[in-house]
């Protein structure tokens, strides 16, 4: 029983209409996991996450949660996680703790509330504040406790830290360790590469409908794709750049504005660039969907 | 199914006590018409005037002149309008207004079953509207046994 898996998907099928949503996702979450389900928008990931909870019924596949059927025995399963939708509503006109009450009373009030307040606590929520109220902020963390606040055996977490400042989502990512040493399987999607590498121990990679890729964390780092852009204090030969391997000119301005693609490891650009007067040089946002282009475009048969 | 059954009536709560006092001081109003109505110089000979089919309407506008007649047409007819907009909005809201606003997604990822939820909410709001109409019926009716 130990080594049964918390959550086994095979070949999950989902049509919205004539889209075709989920083209075949099979997914493994052994138990007390952090599961980090990554992609971009659009890619499934809220519809694998409500295929899960029975919201929706896919057309084809299967689901297993703690060995049991979401179709068969919704409230069963129900009862075993902890659940974040990704878009987030609450009763606008509720208190913080009476919207903790009532989901606690839905689950027959089986609620540790010592461990809540101090959650509660630990996020920097007040709970006599009604929602009304509340930050787009403040209503994230709100929904992350009523998640984490019957401390259930899994947690199904959609895109946890959205709308939280970078300070709190450490909190976030301090709580998701504390379940999962109390034994719970986190499952959480996201879109940013930085946040699953830093604490998830296996992740997936969803993209279009199905799962591209299932890999240690740590190789997200090389895997990824930055953007970078360099001024030089006067004109440069640029040759010297486009030889490197992973490199990519992808802009340029008179030879003294440049933006580069790098994926990979940054150290060969860097020992590249020590020999020409930098003016400036900055490490431009790219998303996972220009990540995720580039890499597949490139290395297409080199997907393991 | 118990808990949405007693979240329901807790938001329901504050509407209830407040149609319930409008319906009383409406029956209370009646009630104080009642002699001066039928005081009123030609009030039979008006209702013989109007066309059967209006009188129809209305509902038994014959017997208006005893006391349950008048009530009948000045109360029991209008009623059932005033709560039918009560009942209509509230239950509407109830489940299609929370559906959606997006509120019932993480509502049913808790452990409750959809039928549950659903005879919970039905059973709160079917609550709800009798203790409306029987508090409002009994400050009417016990006032006016009380007075004969």
């Amino acid at each position: 029983m130990v080594d049964q898996a918390a959550i086994i998907i095979k070949d999950l099928h989902k049509y919205y209409g004539k889209i075709h949503a989920l083209r075949g996702v099979d997914l493994e979450v052994k138990r007390g996991q952090i599961f980090g389900f990554l992609g971009p928008n659009g890619a499934g990931k809220t519809t694998t996450i409500r295929c899960m909870l029975d919201h929706i019924r896919p057309q084809k596949g299967s689901i297993e949660i703690l060995g049991m059927d979401p179709q068969k025995q919704p409230v069963d399963v129900q009862s075993q996680i902890g659940y974040l939708p990704g878009e987030i509503i609450f009763p606008e006109n509720d208190k913080v703790i009476d919207v903790l009450r009532y989901f606690a009373d839905l689950r027959q009030n089986r609620v540790d509330w010592d461990f809540t307040r101090s959650i509660t606590e630990k996020l920097e929520l007040d709970q006599k504040m009604p929602v009304k109220n509340l930050s787009k902020g403040n209503k994230q963390k709100l929904g992350i406790v009523q998640a984490l606040m019957p401390r259930t055996k899994i947690l199904l977490l959609d895109e946890p830290t959205a709308g939280l400042d970078p300070l709190m989502q450490h909190v976030v990512y301090g709580l998701l360790k504390d379940a999962k040493a109390d034994g719970t399987t986190v499952f959480f999607s996201s879109h940013i590469i930085s946040e699953v590498e830093a604490i998830a121990d296996k992740v997936a990679i969803i993209r279009k409908g199905v799962i591209a890729e299932k890999i240690n964390p740590s190789r997200l780092t090389s895997m990824s794709m930055r953007k970078i852009r360099v001024q030089f204090m006067k004109k440069v030969d640029l040759s010297a750049f486009s030889k490197i391997e992973g490199v990519k000119i992808i802009n340029e301005r008179n030879g003294v504005d440049v933006t580069l693609h790098v994926e990979g490891e940054i150290d060969k650009l860097i020992k590249t660039l020590a020999v020409f007067p930098v003016r400036n040089l900055e490490t431009l946002n790219s998303s996972l969907e220009e990540t995720f282009l580039t890499y597949y475009k490139d290395s297409k048969t080199e997907v393991r | 199914m118990v808990a949405e059954f007693i979240h329901t009536i807790r938001k329901l709560r504050g509407q209830a006590i407040a149609w319930s006092i409008g319906l009383i001081l409406y029956g209370l109003l009646l009630g104080s018409m009642y002699d001066s109505v039928m005081n009123m110089q030609g009030i039979s000979e008006l209702l013989e005037s109007y066309p059967q089919e209006i009188l129809a309407f209305f509902g038994g506008m014959a017997e208006m002149t005893t006391p349950w007649g008048y009530l009948d047409v000045e109360y029991f007819t209008l009623i059932n309008m005033i709560i039918g907009i009560f009942a209509i909005g509230t239950c509407v809201r109830l489940i299609v207004g929370d559906e959606e606003r997006g509120l019932l997604d993480l509502t049913l990822a808790h452990p409750i079953s959809r039928s549950g939820f659903f005879w919970g909410r039905l059973a709160a709001f079917t609550f709800v509207i009798s203790a409306i109409l029987i508090i409002s019926w009994s400050c009417l009716v016990i006032p006016s046994e009380a007075f004969d």
